[in-house]
């Protein structure tokens, strides 16, 4: 509640710009940033699959050409490696948030540890299905 | 600022109670096993060739896949608005994202659902 006349410049929630970055804090971040990320990730998809589909369309032939020449440079390289991690990260992160909804895992203690487990699953998970093949998917 | 009825309602600060909280969560727990199918089926058929044309040339696979994109994008653009209303302050930038995030999630929605639809009709005449 804020009085009328009086000028409220403390920091709106959530406070990211004093929050001093833990673990958890971080990971936290993560789980949205990456959430984000993916969320346009899912668009470039869905639009490669509808105009390779739907190809006659006068548009799709633009598409997917400068899809497959954006993928099969460095850059688009750097971007599908980071959506690969992206996704497992979230994937479970996503799974420690459920754990957390049903009220287990909630001590300090707990909490670090499935943070790095997390961490630990997502480099193996995205460093592996990397080599053993996405890095060929597009382009 | 909270009356009475709205205390009983329960409907909360975003004022539509807890559906959306619900439905984030349901569809979160529907991705874990079509991520793993997902992610398993991509690394299975990723030596054979453009893994979306390998993948959406299997019956069982096109359903699958389309589970699979619809609730993504159910859960993302559910997400989005959370993210959206936690850092967006300005209410008419927030209110012109979220109807634009929205309004694509579903335009992309129904052009991959009726693409999809296209090509199991076709894949089901095929055989």
């Amino acid at each position: 509640m804020k009085s009328e006349g009086v000028v409220n410049n403390r920091p709106l929630s959530p406070h990211l710009s004093i929050y001093k970055p833990q673990i958890t804090s971080v990971l936290s971040i993560m789980h949205r940033f990456s959430g984000v990320f993916l969320y346009l990730g899912l668009f470039v998809l869905s639009w490669y699959i509808i105009f390779s589909i739907f190809n006659q369309v006068p548009f799709a032939e633009c598409y997917l050409g400068a899809l497959s020449a954006f993928f099969g440079c460095f850059l688009g390289k750097v971007v599908l490696f980071a959506w690969n991690m992206a996704l497992f990260y979230h994937f479970y992160n996503g799974i420690r948030h459920l754990f957390w909804d049903m009220g287990v895992g909630f001590s300090k203690p707990a909490v670090v540890r499935s943070g790095i487990c997390v961490i630990v699953l997502t480099l193996v998970s995205a460093i592996v299905s990397w080599f053993y093949g996405f890095n060929s998917l597009v382009g | 600022m909270d009356t009475a009825l709205k205390k009983v309602k329960g409907l909360g600060a975003a004022h539509n109670g807890v559906h959306h909280w619900w439905l984030q969560r349901i569809t979160a727990i529907g991705l874990i096993p079509l991520i793993l199918w997902f992610v398993i089926t991509l690394l299975s058929i990723v030596s054979s060739g453009d893994p979306v044309i390998v993948l959406l040339t299997k019956k069982f696979s096109v359903v699958v896949f389309t589970a699979l994109l619809v609730v993504a994008l159910l859960h993302s653009t559910l997400g989005i608005k959370v993210v959206v209303e936690d850092y967006i302050h300005n209410k008419g930038l927030k209110f012109f994202i979220l109807i634009f995030a929205n309004l694509f999630s579903w335009i992309t929605g129904f052009f991959l659902v009726f693409a999809l639809i296209n090509l199991y009709i076709i894949s089901l005449i095929g055989s």
